[in-house]
């Protein structure tokens, strides 16, 4: 959405609790805002997550003309519900709006077929010949496990003996099923051949509820493969190719600038930002995406976050991390809630972060994409190397914005709902 | 004559500059699409821009090719794959990034970078 790293902006750390006065900065410029000069119409179904203790931080006043979905994550798919700690007090509320409405009628429904709805709605009502910014995501297959029956009864889902995983299988062919459909929906308005598709994972999946990072080593919050390396392709006949696979390091920065020059190429020019811009993290991909130039060696910061004290980066085709221990984690057997292979500890630093210890990685991704051999332990050069790379990254971040929760955002003061407590 | 030419080249620039915002307003823009999964994991054929193969005795042999198709098989530790026919179909034919990593390990990264 902005094209920049979370440690340029404070959020760095963790998410953004249901109820933290804290939100994505208002002098960021989102993909959506930056769109919009271009004359493009944006709307976002799904998940927002980017801040709603105040409405400035909500996606109507963040360049959106249309929002319906869930302002948090982690939420009942069915009744929309979203639970919070708070000073000892348990805060719950629904958690589903159709722009700044709660959608209550939509209470007991299967967020992916709301999502579905809205999706066929907005491109139903879309203006021809006019461009549209759809912004898709998806609870899928996030916690809580819940899918409706038939996406694992009709499906080879069926088959698996995990009883977890089998409901994770079904919430990924739940997406799926989805993603046809919206699909066919920009078909059959005519628009889909003149449509560039980004798909995107966030992170890794995790595995006490269904997901799995096999062959890579870690899940999700770590900065191992498991935890930061994602599904992500790139689909249009603007691309001129198809079947593909770019091999050099790509980034989620990466789409902002991408598709910003992208779309200023069609338009004819770059149009003035009608807000400052801060510096792009991210690099414009178009070439290694639409040809065989190489992506060059290329420095990108995955996170670095003084609170948990853990960090990671990755320079060609070394990553640096001070980072707890990860074992493998295996797809679960029947009867397992969970299977890992343990990995010996990498080199000490001292560091102790909620009572476990952090430890100096580095690895060749290019040589050792398992990550199983720590070179921090063998090569002391390039660790020095690596470290004074990371100082760089760290000496240009910002402190994490975290606030702590307040029970000023409890539901019950609005109707049940959660809603922007600061006016 | 001056005055003359100055108008005379004014009016040329303002009507140039028209006609530019026409051939704009002309111009068939890109839709764009972005569709997010929410925790991914990496084993399922969506994510599969390497073929991977896992013996069960979990030792790694990993070949990085471009098929999409043979992809990883995950048959021997849980006896099926995760069905994404859609997105197969699409990846199929996309330009798939098999080294794509996302920022931060659980702030919901893409909405956010």
């Amino acid at each position: 959405m902005t094209g920049r790293y979370p440690a340029h902006y404070g959020l760095q750390n963790d998410v953004i609790e249901a109820a933290e006065p804290n939100g994505l900065p208002l002098d960021e410029t989102l993909l959506s805002e930056m769109l919009g000069t271009y004359g493009y119409h944006s709307h976002v179904i799904g998940k927002w997550h980017l801040g709603h203790f105040s409405w400035d931080y909500t996606p109507l006043n963040r360049g959106f003309e249309s929002f319906y979905g869930y302002y948090l994550g982690d939420s009942d798919y069915y009744v929309h519900t979203k639970s919070a700690n708070v000073d000892g007090q348990t805060l719950t509320g629904f958690d589903l709006r159709k722009d700044k409405d709660v959608a209550r009628e939509d209470d007991g429904t299967y967020s992916t077929f709301l999502f579905l709805r809205e999706a066929e709605r907005v491109v139903r009502n879309h203006p021809e010949g006019e461009p549209l910014f759809l912004y898709l995501p998806f609870q899928n297959a996030h916690a809580p496990q819940q899918v409706p029956e038939e996406f694992i009864s009709n499906t080879t889902c069926k088959d698996i003996p995990n009883a977890s995983r089998r409901v994770y299988c079904g919430m990924v062919n739940a997406l799926d099923y989805a993603v046809g459909e919206v699909v066919e929906l920009f078909e059959a308005k005519g628009m889909w051949n003149n449509t560039l598709l980004v798909f995107t994972a966030d992170n890794g999946g995790t595995q006490s509820t269904g997901g799995n990072n096999a062959p890579f080593r870690g899940q999700k919050a770590s900065y191992f493969e498991g935890g930061v390396r994602g599904a992500g392709f790139v689909y249009g006949q603007a691309l001129g190719r198809g079947n593909v696979d770019v091999a050099g390091l790509t980034h989620v920065t990466d789409w902002f600038p991408t598709i910003e020059n992208f779309v200023a190429r069609a338009y004819g020019g770059h149009v003035h930002p009608t807000k400052p811009r801060l510096p792009l993290d991210g690099l414009d991909i178009w070439d290694q995406l639409t040809t065989d130039k190489p992506i060059l060696n290329r420095s990108v910061l995955l996170n670095t976050d003084p609170i948990s004290m853990s960090k990671a980066l990755i320079h060609g085709s070394h990553k640096y991390m001070i980072e707890k221990n990860e074992p493998y984690y295996l797809v679960p057997q029947a009867n397992e809630t969970s299977a890992t292979r343990p990995m010996p500890d990498g080199l000490e630093t001292g560091l102790v972060y909620k009572n476990v210890k952090l430890y100096e990685w580095v690895f060749d991704l290019d040589a050792d994409p398992l990550e199983s051999d720590n070179l921090a332990l063998t090569d002391a050069d390039l660790l020095q190397s690596l470290r004074g790379i990371m100082a760089g990254f760290d000496a240009a971040a910002v402190p994490p914005s975290k606030k702590p929760q307040t029970t000023d955002a409890n539901p019950t003061n609005f109707g049940g709902a959660w809603t922007p407590w600061v006016l | 004559m001056a005055t003359l030419l100055l108008l005379v080249s004014t009016a040329a620039v303002l009507a140039a500059s028209m006609l530019r915002v026409d051939a704009q307003q002309d111009k068939i823009m890109p839709n764009i699409l972005v569709i997010v999964g929410d925790d991914l994991g990496t084993p399922h054929s969506i994510s599969r821009t390497m073929t991977l193969t896992v013996t069960p005795a979990w030792f790694f042999v990993v070949s990085w090719t471009s098929s999409w198709d043979k992809g990883y098989n995950d048959v021997g530790f849980h006896g099926a794959e995760i069905p994404t026919p859609n997105i197969d179909s699409l990846a199929r034919n996309a330009v798939r990034l098999s080294n794509y990593h996302s920022s931060c390990i659980a702030c919901c990264c893409p909405s956010v970078c």
